[in-house]
């Protein structure tokens, strides 16, 4: 009978909030196990480099395979959860589009990287402009521990001082900027707008598969399963509390039970809040830990406008200026609504930049050899910008399970209801506009501009929907990710939001889990779990 | 011991559209991305041949927006100048193509006709650069694009 053990925490989920989870843990001489829904890659493998025109599809994809991943190509589309597997519903008038991973790892195997601190323009929001609730962290709590992951993850960039984009450890970028991006950073200092450098990962990869899983298993307390797919967290008839976890073997759909103390729930947003929600028992009958309500209430993401606008550097033109004029990024840290309301909206929104991209077909009104000899004349003379901004935390917007329809494994799957409201439309709109101003002071001539948001959750930033708080009958998770109604169920990815600010989330889910996990540790030690 | 894959032996066989249709998105795709100094074009690229099959293995309404489209161009061309479209004279496309001269929209035209030129403008560019020839024109394997491809994980 050694499948009997109980173990010390059960972890769901290997992506930054279960990996770093079990890094802290472990460290700690917590003994875990960790479930992860998707195979294990092997990174000399499972990839072969392969020449576009030798795709079935020639770089277009399957026609149909993933309806909602934009981000999906025909060289990575095996790495993307299957919607025909993995199928989840929405009003016909709000498509949300819903992009996940399915590997150990999960989506840190593929992140953009960028890695930025949330200030108390976010933790203490509702403070500063009376919307929603603040966080029951501040940035001071949470400072300590980002300055522990970015090292980590080797994030590189620069120090500006800004209050709203706090300073961290990072390996300074000092690398020179080229012309363009100094016209651009220029232009932006004399509206009063801050920039900075990217803040990214860096190294081959940046994903827990390499920078917190192999430390942790050095310590011979992680055991990680693989293709185990979480159904349901199992409750103590007696006590109404977690002890362990049903799940299925992804091949094969048979059932298996492990027990834990502590279950520690990290399968991502969306999917974390489903396993709480279909994990309702007789003494939490609307779902595990949500005798608040709050659970799968409160869904946001960070709205983009991608490529609010394309220019062409004049000078960059035909090749022109060299790599002296073209090339290098950036960013555009919030400046809206910090030190007043200044604005018909609430909160903001920041920018990536990218100078030296070749502007595409589709903004140039020509076709046949014009349009190529424009093609010819403006690749790599490029300049575009993203807009990410902060989506309000409302009560309306939320998931809930499907009766009617299940996955491939049987379990009960997600309907989703994300509409972005006036705020973010004012935002967007207003975004559009200021990027404008700051191309067009910098000398650029402007191709396009667009305010048209995609989808709600194509970000791949959905947050909330278990949220923190200090208030129990008013969220799900108290200030160490850690369950009202239920001591020893913690969540420690992006559902725990209570809002998200624009910048990109993965930063503070790595700080809030390592909080999390040493918090938990402790409480074990003392016997309190 | 390597092999080819199955484009590289082959003509593809048109299989979606009817011969008008078909005649009239070859002559489209070949107006639109023409030959250019030494660099292969729609035509040389079977560009139409390979978005006929796009459009077969497709949902409904990109085969739909294709052959409307198509159908359109055909009406437009006999009624100006009584035949079809893959039988003009290029100064003749030029009126016909004229929804391609107008600005870009993030939310694309209301009218179907002009959602149709700008789909097709950007497929069979598209399908231009990432084909063999254009890879073998440039004389270099990844000219047209090289990445890791990920296996089936089981």
């Amino acid at each position: 009978m050694a499948n009997q053990t109980r173990h010390d925490v059960v972890i769901i989920g290997s992506g930054a909030g279960g990996g770093m989870a079990a890094w802290a843990l472990t460290r700690l001489g917590v003994n875990c196990l960790m479930l992860d829904a998707g195979p294990m890659v092997d990174l000399e493998k499972d990839r072969r480099l392969v020449a576009v025109h030798d795709l079935p599809y020639r770089g277009f994809g399957e026609p149909g395979r993933f309806p909602h991943v934009t981000q999906a190509s025909e060289f990575d589309a095996n790495m993307w959860a299957d919607e025909r597997e993995n199928p989840y519903t929405y009003p016909k008038d709000a498509p949300y589009y819903w992009v996940r991973m399915r590997m150990v790892g999960g989506k840190t195997m593929r992140w953009g990287r960028a890695s930025w601190r949330l200030s108390d323009y976010e933790f203490k929001a509702a403070t500063h402009d009376g919307f929603g609730e603040d966080w029951p962290v501040s940035y001071r709590d949470l400072a300590p521990f980002y300055d522990r992951v970015e090292p980590m993850f080797r994030v590189q960039g620069r120090n500006e001082g800004l209050a709203q984009l706090p300073d961290g450890k990072l390996i300074s970028d000092e690398s020179p900027d080229t012309g363009s991006v100094k016209r651009f950073i220029e232009s932006c200092r004399r509206l009063g707008v801050p920039t900075t450098r990217p803040r990214r990962a860096t190294g081959t990869l940046a994903s827990s598969v390499n920078l917190l899983l192999p430390e942790a298993m050095e310590t011979g307390k992680l055991r990680l399963v693989s293709n185990a797919v979480a159904r349901q967290i199992s409750v103590d008839t007696k006590t109404g509390l977690p002890d362990g976890v049903y799940y299925l073997d992804r091949r094969n759909g048979r059932e298996y039970q492990v027990k834990a103390r502590v279950v520690v729930v990290a399968a991502s947003c969306l999917e974390s809040t489903r396993l709480l929600l279909n994990s309702a028992a007789r003494q939490h009958p609307a779902g595990l830990g949500n005798s608040s309500g709050a659970l799968g209430r409160y869904l946001f993401d960070q709205f983009y406008v991608k490529n609010v606008i394309i220019c062409v550097v004049p000078e960059g033109r035909g090749g022109g200026g060299g790599r002296d004029l073209m090339g290098g990024a950036g960013y555009v840290a919030r400046f809206r609504n910090l030190e007043k309301r200044e604005k018909g909206f609430l909160r903001g929104y920041t920018y990536d930049f990218h100078s030296g991209s070749s502007p595409s077909a589709r903004y140039f009104p020509l076709y046949g050899a014009p349009l190529l000899e424009q093609l010819e004349a403006t690749r790599g003379a490029g300049f575009s910008m993203t807009t990410m901004g902060e989506v309000l935390p409302r009560r309306e917007n939320h998931v809930r399970i499907n009766r009617e329809l299940k996955d491939k494994w049987g379990i009960p799957a997600l309907h989703i209801e994300h509409r972005y409201g006036d705020n973010e439309r004012a935002m967007a709109k207003d975004s559009m506009e200021m990027a404008e101003q700051m191309c067009r002071g910098a000398g650029f001539e402007v191709l396009a501009r667009h305010d048209q948001m995609v989808p709600p959750g194509e970000s791949i930033h959905e947050l909330g929907t278990c949220r923190m708080g200090s208030d129990a009958k008013k969220s799900v998770l108290n200030g160490f990710n850690q369950s009202h109604d239920c001591r020893n169920l913690f969540v420690v990815d992006g559902s725990s939001f209570v809002s998200g600010g624009a910048q990109n989330p993965t930063l503070t889910i790595l700080a809030l889990s390592l909080r999390a996990s040493e918090y938990l540790a402790g409480e074990m030690k003392k016997g309190n779990l | 011991m390597t092999a080819s894959s199955p484009e590289s032996a082959g003509s593809g066989v048109p299989a979606f559209f009817t011969g008008e249709q078909f005649a009239a998105l070859q002559r489209l795709c070949a107006l639109l991305v023409p030959g250019l100094s030494g660099r292969p074009g729609a035509e040389e690229a079977a560009a139409a041949e390979f978005l006929d099959f796009l459009a077969a293995k497709s949902a409904v309404s990109r085969g739909s927006l294709y052959r409307k489209g198509l159908d359109e161009l055909n009406r437009r061309a006999k009624s100006r100048y009584g035949k079809s479209f893959a039988e003009l004279d290029e100064p003749q496309t030029v009126p016909l193509l004229e929804p391609l001269r107008g600005d870009w929209s993030a939310a694309g035209s209301a009218d179907q006709l002009t959602r149709f030129l700008m789909a097709v403008k950007e497929e069979a560019l598209q399908a231009t650069l990432n084909s063999r020839e254009w890879s073998v024109a440039s004389g270099r394997r990844g000219a047209a694009g090289l990445n890791y491809y990920w296996r089936v994980l089981e």
